[in-house]
Formats: C-alpha cells, structure tokens, sequence
C-alpha cells in the first residue's frame, strides 16, 4: 500500500483558490508564449539582418 | 521539500498555496511606476542615434519593462513589513497576505533574471548589464541598505529610477553617450523634490515606521529649502539638451515654461504656511509626475518636427 500520509491536503483547496491557480497558470503561460514569440520574432530580425549584410558583402 | 510520488507526478508534500490572484502578481510590479520607465526608456531607445527594427526595439522594451516589475517585486518582498504598517502600502498583497514574502522573492528573482538573460541575447549585453546594475541598484543598495539608514535615501537610489532612458540608449546603439548622461541627470535631479513633496504629506506614517524620510530628520523647513534648490538645479539640467544642440526651439519653449510651473509650485509649497502645506506638497507632487512625461516626450516630438 503506497504511504499517502505525506500528499497535500486537498480539502484546503476551495473552488476559488483552485479558479485563481487555474488563473495564474494561464496567465503564466500567456506570459511565456510571448516571450517564445519575440524570440522567434527576433530570430527572424537577426536573420534577415545577416543574410542582408552577407548579400551585401558578396 | 519533500516529495512523493502519486502515479508518475511528484507532488510537494507541502504545497504553498498563494491565495493571490494573477491580478495580485501583476501589482507586485508596480505597473503605475512600470509605465513611467517604459515610457522614459522608449525616449532613450528613439532618441539613440541608430535606428533598430521595432521588433528588436518591443523585445527590449518588454525586458527592460519586466526587469523594473522584477526590482519592484522585491522591494515588496523586503519592505512587507513597514508596507503592513503605512496606510499608503498596507492593502498590498505581501503586507495583507494574499502572496506569501517567499513567493514575492522567487517572483522577483526569476523576473529578474529572466529580464537580464532575455535582454542580453535578444537585444545586446551592454543594456543587459545596466539593466541587472539597475535591479541591483534598486534592489540592494536603495531597498535594504540606504532606504532605512539615510534621509539622502531617495537622492541616492533615485540613480536606478534614472537608469531607464540610458538602458533604452544602450539598447539600439550598443554604446553610452553624453545624450543618455543627460535624460540620467534631469531624473535623477527631478526624483528628490518629487519624493520630498510625498514625504511632507506622509511623513506621519514614514515616522511611524522609522524610514528616516529628510521632513523626520532635518524637518519641514530644512526640506522645503532642498526641494526649491533641487528645483532650479533641475530646471538648469533640464536646459542641457538645447545647450549641447541636440534639442531645438519646441524643446526648449516647452521646457522653459514647464520649469516656470515647476519652481512655481516649489516656491508656493516654501511659502505656504503649516494649514496650506501638504495641499500645496500635493500639487507639486502631482505636477512633477506630468512634468517628467511632458518634457521626454518634447524629445522625440522636438527630434521629428525639427526635421521637417
């Protein structure tokens, strides 16, 4: 039998404290696809950047 | 923490369970004192000789913004205490619990290097590095060691409020010049009076708490003095774009008349008597803040109108 007396305590968890967890998640996921976003964006630029300059340069 | 194994997923064994709300992380950001470095830093990154891709100009604008949440974040984390106390601070969410001081700490740190390393390898390792002093800078030296220890407290940590335009500059010219020296000298110069004026109105609460605020430790007429001559100091500095030739006639008819408002609303919070003091301190409070925002965005507006 698994020892279950160390698994977090559920019933502490209301409906709204469980709804502002499922808010700050999507929040933080909004967050970090922007941020893979720009990077993408921004790799872009830097691309477009060094493929200019080297067509430039030849 | 430990932890246990409930199927394949480990799960902590003691959960911190923030009652915060999303809304309550984004507050620990300060987004009032956010749009204000977006908005100084925007000037710095236009103002810079070298014109950059606008995507390139979001993505540092975005880490520079995040980096100043970051530095925000922690001095929430650090100040809960008196934060808990002042009437002004006390309905924050560290103070009044709905986000643990651990929480707020771990939010700050991972902010902040987030905001560091994003900024370095998108955009370039210069403005990286001024934006991690300005973090430390805020953090460290302003928050734990001169806010408590000196009424000269906000004169010195005002450098980190200065930091924007300089890290916005450095950001699209990967260089420092006299030009963003300049934007870093009218902020520092505008922050004392601009401080001073709400240390006169609350100065009960910083008593109450023992942040020695200079109204406490050299009293009320002593600091009206410094905001006069920080004022005209500042109306000086604020001349020096048209005297170094980078700003034109817009700049400096704007300026002129925004210094006069300025030392206007000093010189009656000097003269008003003890009943009309903290009305007066009010004003100039309130100007200051538009006064900052009038005379960067006469910048750009100056810059583009010049040239036509």
């Amino acid at each position: 039998m698994p020892d279950n007396s160390n698994l977090p305590d559920v019933s502490a968890w209301t409906p709204e404290l469980l709804r502002q967890r499922r808010r700050r998640a999507a929040v933080m996921a909004i967050g970090i696809l922007i941020l893979v976003g720009l990077f993408f964006a921004v790799t872009i630029v830097r691309l477009a950047e060094n493929v200019a300059q080297s067509a430039g340069q030849s | 923490m430990s932890q246990v194994v409930k199927g394949e997923i480990l799960i902590p064994a003691e959960p911190v369970m923030d009652t915060g709300s999303a809304a309550d992380f984004i507050s620990l950001m300060k987004p009032r004192v956010m749009s204000l470095v977006i908005f100084t830093a925007g000037i710095g990154l236009f103002m810079a000789p070298n014109a950059i891709h606008p995507m390139i100009a979001i993505a540092a604008l975005s880490m520079i913004a995040l980096g100043a949440g970051a530095s925000a974040a922690l001095n929430m984390w650090y100040d809960a205490d008196i934060d808990g106390v002042m009437m002004r601070t006390k309905t924050r969410a560290v103070p009044s619990k709905r986000i643990s001081a651990e929480s707020a700490l771990a939010f700050g740190l991972w902010m902040s290097g987030i905001s560091i390393v994003c900024l370095g390898v998108m955009v370039n390792y210069l403005s990286a590095l001024l934006l991690a002093f300005t973090i430390f800078f805020y953090a460290v030296i302003y928050t734990m060691w001169l806010k408590r220890s000196t009424p000269q407290n906000i004169v010195i940590g005002g450098a980190a409020g200065a930091l924007p335009p300089v890290i916005g500059w450095a950001a699209a010219s990967n260089s420092v010049s006299l030009e963003p020296i300049i934007f870093f000298a009218i902020i520092f110069f505008w922050t004392p009076p601009h401080f001073w004026a709400l240390a006169l109105i609350k100065q009960d609460e910083y008593r109450k708490v023992g942040v020695p605020m200079l109204p406490i430790t050299h009293g009320d007429r002593n600091t009206l003095w410094q905001i006069l001559i920080y004022s005209f100091v500042l109306a000086l500095v604020s001349f020096a774009p048209v005297f170094f030739g980078f700003s034109g006639t817009i700049y400096l008819v704007t300026v002129s008349v925004l210094n006069l408002a300025f030392i206007g609303f000093a010189f009656w919070l000097f003269t008003a008597g003890d009943a009309r003091r903290n009305y007066a301190a009010g004003w100039l409070f309130g100007f200051s803040i538009f006064y900052l925002f009038a005379l960067f965005a006469c910048l750009p507006i100056d810059r583009i109108l010049g040239a036509v």
